[in-house]
């Protein structure tokens, strides 16, 4: 028997959760027939006992996997995100790619590796995604966008095309990327925060913030 | 043969690509895919292929022998698309509109052909629009509205109720268009454009370059040193 382990409680891994056996018949077809058990893997039990799941400390689930095992990590922020994975990677569980079974991949195929997505998202002749990456509802990535490792997107982000995430950047609710060019693609440095509705059209530097400017309104 | 060629070898093309079977099989039912076959025509020199489907020039496509020849002009850029699609009708090949099947056309819809509808689109009823019109993914047209020709949507857009927008208007990623009133629609002047996540409450000037919340008129050589594309 495999376990699945949900290491975290984010909201969209209670969502994800729900459509569990979907999105296994969906990506992991030999998965969804076999015997399994869904655990939450937290430090925080009450949390993962409140959705009606069994919990593990993530310390025993570390000890206790097997190869037979996967887990996937849906900590919002991609540092944790990162620290987790680091504590994970002594196991012998192999990561799960959590998409929801109505997200879109469309042209090439990338490679993924333990990404989390949530529904109504559109790729797009992507490029590759990285490690770990996770991203809310209804984003759409276009052709040409590479995405590093321990990227974060909101809900609603839209990377046009030919846009370079690089490693642990944080791009928030309905934030727009512009496009890039194939010989010169629009990129977003390590580490930068796009803030929420943010409209980036130009290279963003590594471990810059860029926000919208925020007005009051005259009413 | 039936042959589709689709204009252009940008992010647009790329996108209609995964739409052409579907659609062409609209318009042929029963025809076996083999049948069909998808080229992209562009007259930059570069690949001779892309995502499997042959590259060639608009004169190499005029000249190809086929039982029925379609075009789509997937550019994103209305007066570019404008020129190809006339040349293409001079050249006597015939528009196929592009659509997915996830998208969702309501009664009562008018459309001139030649449209693209990537992905997840949205048409409420009572509504008309122009010919060549070019959506992103996941638009949504509401009811009442009056699109012109060569209109240009990006990714994510909304157009509320009773809004008329007029010819070569392109509104791009993320933007609304709030609704106006059955006897006075909110008017997006021709040739209009609409920066990503703005929200135009009232009417816009023909020519007009919009943006902010609300949608303040800018000038596009401040804020991005050009044209935004």
């Amino acid at each position: 028997m495999s376990r699945i382990g949900i290491i975290g409680t984010d909201g969209l891994a209670l969502d994800l959760l729900t459509v569990l056996d979907d999105t296994l018949g969906t990506h992991y077809p030999s998965l969804a027939t076999q015997e399994r058990e869904d655990v939450i893997v937290t430090d925080d039990p009450w949390q993962a006992t409140a959705a009606g799941l069994k919990a593990c400390a993530v310390d025993e689930w570390v000890a206790t996997t097997t190869a037979s095992d996967f887990f996937a990590i849906t900590e919002g922020n991609g540092k944790a995100r990162q620290a987790l994975s680091e504590i994970v990677k002594s196991s012998a569980a192999r990561p799960l790619a959590m998409i929801h079974p109505t997200t879109e991949v469309r042209g090439n195929k990338w490679q993924d590796m333990g990404a989390v997505i949530g529904q109504y998202s559109f790729f797009c002749d992507v490029e590759s995604i990285g490690q770990h990456f996770m991203c809310g509802a209804f984003t759409i990535f276009g052709p040409g966008t590479r995405v590093g490792n321990f990227v974060t997107a909101g809900h609603r982000v839209v990377c046009e095309a030919n846009v370079i995430v690089e490693d642990n950047v944080t791009i928030e609710q309905s934030a727009v990327i512009a496009a890039g060019t194939a010989g010169t693609p629009l990129r977003i440095g390590t580490g930068a925060t796009i803030k929420a509705g943010t409209f980036v059209t130009a290279d963003v530097p590594a471990g810059a913030l860029v926000a919208a400017p925020r007005k009051e309104h005259e009413s | 043969m039936i042959v589709l060629g689709i204009l252009g070898t940008g992010i647009a093309a790329r996108t209609a690509m995964h739409t052409a079977t579907h659609s062409l099989q609209l318009a042929h039912p029963g025809t076996d895919d083999e049948g069909f076959q998808v080229v992209f025509v562009s007259q930059k020199p570069g690949t001779s292929t892309l995502g499997g489907h042959d590259i060639m020039s608009a004169a190499e496509f005029c000249a190809l022998e086929a039982e029925t020849k379609y075009f789509n002009p997937a550019i994103a850029d209305s007066r570019h698309r404008k020129q190809a699609a006339t040349l293409m009708l001079h050249q006597g090949v015939s528009p196929l509109s592009l659509s997915d099947p996830s998208t969702l056309i309501l009664p009562d819809v008018t459309m001139e052909p030649g449209w693209l509808l990537p992905y997840l689109n949205t048409l409420n009823s009572n509504v008309r629009i122009g010919k060549y019109f070019h959506a992103g993914v996941s638009t949504t047209v509401s009811h009442h509205n009056e699109i012109g020709d060569y209109v240009t949507f990006g990714h994510r857009v909304a157009c509320s109720g009773n809004a008329i927008i007029e010819d070569h208007v392109t509104i791009c990623t993320g933007a609304m268009v709030m609704q106006g009133k059955p006897d006075k629609p909110t008017r997006i002047g021709e040739g209009a454009v609409i920066h990503a996540n703005a929200i135009v409450i009232g009417d816009v000037v023909p020519g007009a370059h919009m943006a902010g919340n609300p949608a303040k008129p800018v000038d596009p050589i401040q804020l991005f040193g050009g044209e935004p594309w």
